[in-house]
């Protein structure tokens, strides 16, 4: 029989950096790849969250002003 | 016997009194938007609105959330009243400790309910605003543990 | 299956690396005997080695009381209590042991092997072929630990087989003629059976079938097949084969990208026996083909913004519940796609809204469609004025097809052509619009700023203003029943609303034996024009108005942006926090609020009703109180109380406790809610949630969970538990009754089996017995 398992990265992806500093360290905002959404409103709570660990790729987006 | 919180009568005239002290609290960021509302109360519960001095302490909140309610309607199996309940679970660095061990940990916990009706936008938008008002509980909690922390722990 | 493969950390050598490594000796490795007495026999050209041997090579290292190396035919042959430590961790116990020297072909004799992932092999003689494969010849395998007193004793479970085959490079383990035995006792015979190497995580195959037997759906058994076509996609096709509806087919596809990863699911079924289900309106007995899609997808921009969506079609209401589709307790299937950004003080939605509402009271065409939804709220970074200025807006703009209007009176609801949907007989009395039919756009901005100044006697002084703005365009059809409500021309208005306004705080401290004391009186002053166009336009999203201890102090007690609190109003409360010295937390806020001058908006309602029945209408309100208790993480307390101001009478209770202790843990709340009869609540709601969970032994757990609506005396839901779980066995038994009538012809029992068995798989069993005869309605 099979097994099936979490998805994973595609091949040749890059290690995401989940950054959790210890308690003394500086924290530089680097945001954990988490998901910005909470489990409690992104509906299908028998998948699972879908964004775990991703790389969360650093370029500008055209709203970057708004925040 | 009681003295003001933050009077700054405090008993050793050289110490900072409790609002320095609050002040150089640095929030760590949050990740998502209830956080966020969490670290925006905490940081105007420390500095009152002035700019943040170089920070000596790091404070870190996790939080996890639910939903529950105990008055379901039997005919569309729907609660009508619901609570929004969010607990978190905070500990106070200095920053550059190496010991690992924390100025002062604990709890604290917000709890928002609001009517639910067959208007789902209705119940979205008010789920929000508990999602809010919850948070702003569990900020002042924080906020006075932590203060009468530092006013008794100089 | 559940891969839970917790590795042992052998001490000799990097576990991680030689797991996924495969073996690729390293072929210039030297031998390395170390022996209480080494004899050299040169003409038999062989070295042994006697008492406590030990021979490091490659990594691996083997002990045994002696061991003899015979360089002519390159053999190795080691007798009692041998122990082979390989590299990739596993761990050979055998009396005898007879392989090539560099590792690889061995024949071990009664041999008893733990893999790394705490799983092991027992047989009576074992081959080892180039590394990668072993042979076990009537081998025993089991993920239990074997009991350290007296090994002979049974496992829990093992799978006894005529030949085990262990294949490290393709990763699968094979056994022909195998027994699964429960504490030795064979319960059923597999000729031929496979299943991947316990440190596989993703593998193609059959997963575990889950069997179904229930009144509606009758005797099946679900498949699923797993296609795994990369580490970053797969499909999963799962038929499932019932007695009474025939087959249902389900596919769902994942695939995961550079930044982000989306999902696709349908599931489609031609029942057999429609009229299993309640006739329409209450369920779906005249459908025939059903079927249910369903896409999602979360995709990362950059380090502070995302975008997704998560779309549901469903070809009617109750598919997902008839089916015990995706997760259960659907009362509605949101659609959305957002665009989300958050940074530092900072956030922005953007976001698009369409709902099915799933219970038979639903009326499709009475809920909104809502796109585009905007909410940004920034903090500035710098002090404006020496105080923190926070701009937040908000951009709403929706359509609906039918009005929603709710009796709050039983003389006065109508039933909509015998469907379960009512509305008002009359609308100009007992009658709310919480739906307005029609169009309706708002924008709203807000600019909030506060100080907070401390005394010298420590008093606390925070003045606070804030400015607003709406513009609103509302379009209102001219259906049958708007006009009763507010004017169904099509009209563009702006609103405003600026305040100010003074929050005064004095926390007096006191540290004693008993811990430390805060007790804090907090008083609110609040200075505004009155509310402009109350009623005039839709109100969708601050319909809910819980006056509690969390809106007491709030500038604007709308839970919306519809609506905008005016007029002067004074909020006045007492708190008191007790921190004990051993970690306790009593948090207790006591309070009312006072209407001042002007216009009170919360006596003058809207369309939905907001505001009636709250306690905010009088010029004083209703006392709130809140009571927490957190001590110690294993007990906590959060009661909340709104009492009316003239005779204390509980308007509003919530009591919710958690407690663990020892084998106990237990939740519950009970919840109170006074007629709210302007509101359509004609009766009390009162009901009690509890969930309970009670460790009988180390690994036998009881469950007991209920929902139960003391106003009608009966419960709503219950469900019990029985549970084993152990380092490789989960067995647990839910037995869950469901008492409500939406969409069901009747009371529904169901019991779950779960069973899994760690490496080798687990099987779910679900059945739901309709036996109750006398529950029909």
């Amino acid at each position: 029989c099979g097994r099936k398992g979490p998805l994973e990265p595609p091949p040749g992806a890059p290690a995401a950096a989940v950054v959790t500093p210890a308690p003394g360290e500086d924290d530089d905002g680097i945001r954990p790849s988490a998901s910005l959404q909470r489990p409690t409103d992104s509906g299908a709570a028998d998948q699972g969250p879908l964004l775990d660990n991703v790389a969360r790729p650093d370029r500008p987006f055209l709203l970057d002003p708004l925040l | 016997c009681l003295r003001p919180l933050y009077g700054d009568t405090s008993p050793a005239p050289g110490n900072q009194n409790v609002r320095d002290r609050l002040s150089a609290i640095e929030v760590q960021e949050a990740t998502n938007r209830i956080d966020q509302q969490i670290r925006n109360d905490l940081i105007f519960a420390f500095t009152g609105g002035a700019a943040a001095p170089e920070p000596l302490y790091r404070l870190r909140v996790e939080t996890n959330d639910a939903l529950q309610s105990a008055v379901v309607d039997p005919f569309t199996s729907r609660p009508t009243t619901e609570t929004y309940a969010l607990d978190a679970t905070f500990r106070l660095d200095r920053i550059g400790s190496t010991d690992g061990k924390p100025v002062f940990q604990g709890r604290a916990f917000g709890r928002a309910s609001y009517d639910r009706s067959r208007q789902r936008f209705a119940t979205i938008r008010a789920r929000r605003d508990a999602e809010d008002r919850a948070a702003d509980v569990v900020a002042q909690q924080i906020t006075t543990q932590i203060a009468a922390h530092l006013a008794t722990n100089p | 299956v559940d891969a839970a493969a917790q590795a042992q950390q052998p001490p000799a050598n990097d576990l991680a690396s030689s797991l996924t490594a495969g073996r690729n000796d390293d072929p210039n490795a030297r031998m390395l005997v170390e022996a209480a007495e080494v004899l050299y026999d040169y003409d038999k050209e062989t070295v042994s080695a006697i008492g406590d041997a030990v021979i490091y090579y490659d990594g691996s290292v083997l002990q045994a009381d002696r061991v003899i190396y015979d360089q002519k035919n390159g053999r190795l042959r080691a007798t009692g209590n041998v122990r082979l430590l390989e590299r990739d961790g596993n761990v050979i116990h055998s009396e005898s042991l007879d392989m090539s020297d560099d590792f690889a072909q061995g024949f071990v004799q009664s041999l008893q092997v733990e893999t790394a992932a705490r799983t092991n092999f027992a047989a009576t003689s074992a081959q080892r072929k180039d590394g990668r494969i072993t042979v076990f010849e009537n081998g025993v395998y089991s993920a239990c630990a074997t009991c350290k007193d007296n090994p002979d004793r049974p496992p829990l479970w093992r799978v006894r087989a005529a030949r085990i085959i262990s294949d490290q490079q393709e990763k699968m383990v094979y056994y022909e003629d195998a027994r699964l035995e429960f504490f030795g006792v064979p319960i059923a015979y597999l000729p031929f059976f496979q299943h991947p190497d316990p440190t596989v995580k993703r593998k193609s195959g059959l997963l575990v079938p889950t069997y179904i037997a229930s009144s509606e759906l009758g005797f099946g058994v679900r498949v699923p097949y797993f296609w795994n076509i990369a580490p970053n996609k797969d499909l999963t096709i799962t038929p499932t084969v019932m007695s009474r509806q025939g087959l249902m087919l389900e596919g769902e596809w994942r695939h995961r990208l550079l930044n982000g990863a989306y999902t696709i699911r349908a599931a489609g079924v031609f029942q057999a026996d429609s009229d299993a289900f309640p006739a329409s309106p209450f369920g779906a007995a005249d459908e025939d083909a059903r079927g249910a899609f369903q896409t999602r997808g979360e995709f990362a921009i950059n380090q502070h913004w995302e975008w997704g969506w998560n779309i549901n079609l469903l070809s009617d209401k109750w598919v997902l519940d008839d089916y015990n589709l995706w997760g259960s307790g659907w009362n509605e299937a949101i659609s959305t796609i957002y665009l989300t950004g958050l940074e530092d003080r900072s956030y922005f939605d953007l976001r698009g809204y369409y709902f099915l509402g799933l219970s038979s009271d639903d009326r499709q065409k009475e809920l909104p469609v809502v796109f585009p939804l905007v909410d940004y709220n920034r903090v500035f970074d710098q002090p404006v004025l020496g105080g923190e200025m926070t701009f937040s807006a908000n951009f709403t703009s929706l359509r609906r097809l039918e009005g929603d209007f709710e009796p709050t009176s039983p003389g006065n609801t109508l039933a909509l052509n015998s469907t379960t949907n009512y509305t008002c007989n009359s609308f100009t009395v007992d009658c709310l619009a919480p739906g307005i039919a029609g169009n309706y756009t708002r924008a709203s901005a807000d600019l909030q700023w506060r100080k907070q100044i401390i005394d010298r006697i420590g008093q606390v002084w925070t003045p606070f203003a804030f400015v607003r703005g709406d513009m609103i365009w509302r379009d209102p059809s001219d259906t049958v029943g708007n006009a009763s409500f507010m004017s169904t021309d099509q009209e563009f208005y702006t609103r405003g609303m600026a305040g100010a306004g003074l929050e005064y705080r004095f926390p007096l401290v006191a540290a004693n034996a008993l811990g430390t004391h805060t007790v804090e009186p907090i008083a609110q002053f609040i200075a505004r024009p009155n509310e402009q166009h109350i009623g005039e336009a839709p109100n969708e999203d601050a319909q809910s108005l819980f006056f509690d201890d969390t809106t007491l102090f709030a500038w604007d007690k709308f839970s919306g942006w519809d609506r905008v609190e005016g007029g002067g109003r004074a909020n006045i409360g007492l708190q008191y926090t007790w921190q004990m010295p051993a970690g306790t937390m009593i948090n207790v806020l006591f309070g009312q609020s006072y209407h001042l001058f002007g216009l009170n908006s919360f006596a003058r309602s809207d369309a939905a009703g907001t505001g009636l029945d709250s306690g905010l209408e009088g010029d004083t309100s209703d006392y709130v109180a809140r009571f927490f208790v957190q001590a110690s993480p294993n007990f906590a307390l959060a009661s909340r109380f709104r009492l009316s101001e003239d005779d204390f009478n509980a308007e509003a209770t919530e009591i919710e406790g958690r407690f663990s202790r020892g084998r106990l843990t237990s939740s519950l709340m009970y919840a109170r809610y006074d007629e709210r009869p302007r509101l359509g609540f004609t009766d009390v709601r009162e009901g009690i949630l509890t969930s309970n969970r009670l460790n009988l032994t180390e690994n036998v757990y009881l469950r007991a969970g209920a929902l139960y609506d003391i106003e009608r005396d009966e419960f709503s839901n219950t469900s019990f538990g029985l549970g084993y779980l152990d380092e490789c066995f989960d067995l647990e038994v839910t037995y869950a009754t469901d008492y409500s009538r939406d969409g069901n012809k009747e009371r529904v029992h169901q019991m779950f089996v779960k069973l899994s068995l760690r490496t080798l798989g687990d099987a779910n069993i679900s059945t739901s017995i309709d036996t109750d005869s006398d529950s029909t309605f």
